[in-house]
């Protein structure tokens, strides 16, 4: 018995040591040459390139509102967690604070608004400015405006609300909603702000709803604030000149439009794997419009089979400087990996990183451009056997 | 209550063994040539066997399973059990260097059903490795670092059967079926990160059915009238080809994504197997042994073509056991001596050089009770060459094996 249990234990040892270890090179001139990677590189320009609109991202940090040159921008926010007790309330005064984040135009310019109640239910997926200048959207009597001779980049302004509009949106039942938030409609001429939202992560820096009420048991004032919402912007722009030049391609934030590349990758055998893909942008500066917020950064954007813009799968270019030219660089090799593996599209949505809390413009050189500037794609793959 | 204990320690050691099977799957490491054809082919008699060289096609006897050949299970006069495990240790080298590799696999697992012992008719359950693959290779240069890692390997789950027809011949059938996943995945790292390193593994499950038949006839003696080879038997085991159907299926990795970027079907031979044995009993206590064994892989086809890495296997052993004295109290004459050699021309051709192997052999069967047995083998010996770009393999292995028996299905004969 002494004996059995002395060769399990041995047999229990061996078995924990025989443990795997690390690969090293001995044998490994036994492979067979296919077993190793052979990389290939291949290179092809855009076949094709346009712009077009798109509606952009919900989830925005900046609600931007004003006019500049041919670029008008509206927003429309809405405070949550109103209580019902507010139709009752004597209230004094109400106001929107709101704290500038951003400017696109004149930073010393005249900023001016004004502010309306919003009559009908809206979301933040699908708004456009068509939506929000459309009949019956808001009331055209404005509940109050607003005039400064300029805003500091980091100034907070206080827009009033008629108090009837607070209480108004208190409500009625457990059927009828009434609080649909403002919309703030710009009457200046030579910048747009932005102000910072619900979204950041900065909470003194977000929007208050900051009301003053007269309790009627103690004659004093009392005050409520508000600090959680909703809020969207949108804008347009006059000149569409863009939406036919077909050597360059426009991705504008805020208002917004893609580039769009396709490509011909037929030329790559159907069993490759991806090691590296890159797309090559040469930006236009001349046509591009920055300014002191700019990120300097742009999105590629897979498009799936149904012609939409993928926003899971996606690629950051990194900008760099080629011989006097501003380049960005987008690692795309999950791209091309689906385009070979059967994907319908085989196009990519070029978008701005601050597409949906600023004014930028990228003009990048297209498929007619010259064939230096033309989109570039390098593709560096194995055969899989 | 002695016996109680054995049989607890037995089924322990047993459990022991199955649940060790992982380490077989879970590991890379073993020898590079595994990474050819269905990788290294097992041939696993039991632990007995391995220490007599592996050789015991031509074996009849009660106390073990021969799993070479189902014709020597007619003697089996009680229900038994055998399990094994195998640590096995690989040092090889190369013009570039050396390195070592270790590990532990399970050797399978086995039931013997006796039904009738005047007819040798005895029912078998067995499972068994049929190849192992594992391997773990590097190749390093400025661009990157290719890793190459082959586990997995094919088993056998069998169920037979043997039979006595005559006095003395006995007769065999083992109907198998082969099934197994390899796994080959060639992990890639590049030394710029802006490359994808990426993972391409192909992954092929094979299955398929054959047939073994075999016999054992003990009376060469009475044939040739030469009282003198009245020990001697002589064994015979054939294999039927098969094809095995296999689905292979590629699988490229990244860290972005994970791309099945193809799937297939095909088939692979399992060429026809031939064994003969012969097995000499002399002073009722010392059996020589002796087999040879072929298989034509030379007509293998792989996915419709023949892999030119790929040979005919044929394997020559010879074999020595002293069978333990059972009348004495003196433990280390209860104990059974084995001592073997066998040589290999193995089924690998790699550039276009044969790699053959050479091993001796050795073991003890020490008795943990009435009727059990752990039997220990050890193999050490040679595979390949150093020279023209192969690989030269020192190979250790250690086989434990737990063989007992209980009289179940046992018709007992009324007073």
């Amino acid at each position: 018995m002494r004996l059995a249990v002395a060769l399990f234990l041995l047999v229990l040892t061996l078995g924990l040591i025989a443990c795997s270890e690390d690969p090293n090179p001995v044998g490994a001139g036994l492979l067979p040459t296919s077993d190793f990677l052979e990389l290939d590189t291949t290179s092809t320009v855009a076949l094709r390139s346009y712009s077009q609109t798109v509606i952009p991202s919900a989830s925005t940090t900046r609600l931007l509102v004003g006019n500049v040159d041919d670029i008008e921008s509206w927003g429309v926010l809405r405070f949550f967690a109103l209580p019902d007790s507010v139709r009752y309330m004597n209230i004094v005064s109400a106001e929107v604070i709101l704290r500038s984040a951003y400017h696109y135009g004149d930073s010393l310019a005249p900023f001016s608004l004004t502010a309306h109640k919003v009559l009908r239910s809206w979301g933040t997926d699908s708004l456009t400015i068509d939506s929000l200048q459309a009949a019956g959207f808001y009331d055209p009597a404005p509940t109050s405006s607003l005039y400064l001779s300029s805003v500091g980049d980091t100034a907070s302004i206080s827009i009033p609300v008629d108090t009837t509009v607070i209480r108004n949106w208190g409500t009625l039942s457990d059927t009828t909603f009434q609080n649909f938030g403002i919309l703030l409609r710009p009457t200046n001429s030579r910048v747009v702000r932005g102000f910072a939202m619900f979204e950041v992560s900065e909470q003194p820096h977000r929007p208050k709803l900051l009301m003053r009420f007269l309790r009627a048991e103690s004659g004093k004032i009392d005050t409520v604030t508000l600090n959680t919402g909703i809020s969207r912007f949108g804008a347009r722009i006059g000149n569409t000149s863009w939406s036919s030049d077909s050597t360059h391609i426009y991705v504008r934030n805020g208002i917004s439009y893609r580039g769009m590349l396709e490509f011909d990758i037929s030329s790559l055998p159907a069993h490759a794997a991806v090691h590296k893909a890159e797309l090559e942008l040469t930006l236009d500066r001349t046509r591009s419009r920055f300014n002191g917020y700019t990120v300097d950064s742009t999105f590629a954007v897979f498009i799936g089979d149904d012609g939409i813009a993928l926003s899971t799968i996606f690629a950051l270019s990194e900008p760099s400087e080629v011989a006097g030219m501003r380049v960005h660089r987008f690692p795309v090799g999950q791209f091309v990996q689906r385009w070979i593996r059967g994907a319908a599209q085989r196009k990519i949505a070029i978008s701005g990183f601050a597409e949906p809390n600023a004014l930028d413009l990228f003009v990048f050189h297209g498929a007619a451009a010259p064939s230096s500037l033309k989109p570039k794609l390098t593709i560096v793959y194995s055969l899989i056997r | 209550m002695n016996k109680r204990r054995c049989v607890l320690a037995a089924i322990l050691s047993l459990l022991w063994l199955i649940c060790s099977a992982g380490f077989s799957t879970a590991s890379a490491s073993g020898s590079s040539y595994s990474r050819f054809g269905l990788g290294d082919l097992v041939r696993y008699g039991s632990s007995r066997l391995d220490a007599m060289g592996g050789t015991g096609i031509a074996l009849l006897s009660d106390g073990f399973i021969n799993r070479l050949n189902p014709a020597g299970l007619a003697r089996i006069s009680r229900t038994r059990i055998s399990g094994g495990f195998e640590y096995s240790g690989y040092f090889s080298s190369d013009k570039q260097g050396s390195g070592s590799y270790r590990r532990g696999t399970f050797k399978g697992l086995a039931f013997a059903i006796p039904i009738d012992k005047d007819y040798g008719i005895t029912l078998l359950l067995e499972t068994s490795p049929y190849s192992n693959v594992n391997y773990a290779l590097q190749r390093r240069d400025t661009i990157l670092t290719q890793d190459f890692f082959g586990t997995g390997g094919l088993s056998l789950l069998s169920l037979g059967g043997s039979v006595s027809p005559l006095n003395k011949l006995s007769l065999g059938l083992k109907l198998s079926y082969l099934f197994g996943r390899i796994q080959q995945v060639g992990r890639f790292d590049f030394v710029d990160p802006t490359f994808l390193d990426s993972e391409i593994s192909r992954s092929e499950f094979h299955s398929g059915f054959n047939l073994t038949v075999g016999a054992i006839y003990e009376g060469a003696g009475d044939l040739l009238n030469a009282p003198s080879l009245s020990p001697l038997t002589l064994g015979f085991v054939v294999s039927t080809p098969t094809k095995l159907s296999v689905n292979r299926e590629s699988v490229l990795t990244t860290k972005e994504s994970f791309d099945t970027t193809a799937t297939s079907s095909g088939k692979v031979d399992i060429p026809l197997a031939l064994g003969f044995g012969a097995s000499y009993l002399f002073a009722s206590r010392y059996y020589l042994t002796a087999d040879v064994f072929h298989q034509s892989w030379e007509s293998a086809k792989f996915f419709g073509s023949h892999p030119v890495e790929i040979r005919n296997n044929t394997r020559v052993g010879v074999g020595f056991e002293s069978l333990p004295e059972r009348e004495t109290e003196t433990f280390w004459r209860r104990v059974a001596y084995r001592a073997g050699f066998y040589y290999n021309s193995t089924y690998y051709r790699i550039n276009n050089k044969p790699i053959d192997e050479w091993f001796v052999t050795g073991g003890v069967g020490v008795p943990i009770g009435a009727d059990a047995r752990i039997n220990i083998g050890l193999h050490v010996g040679f595979r390949g060459a150093a020279s023209d770009n192969l690989q030269r393999d020192t190979i250790v292995r250690l086989t434990l094996s737990l063989s007992a028996s209980e009289a179940w299905f046992i018709k007992l004969e009324e007073e």
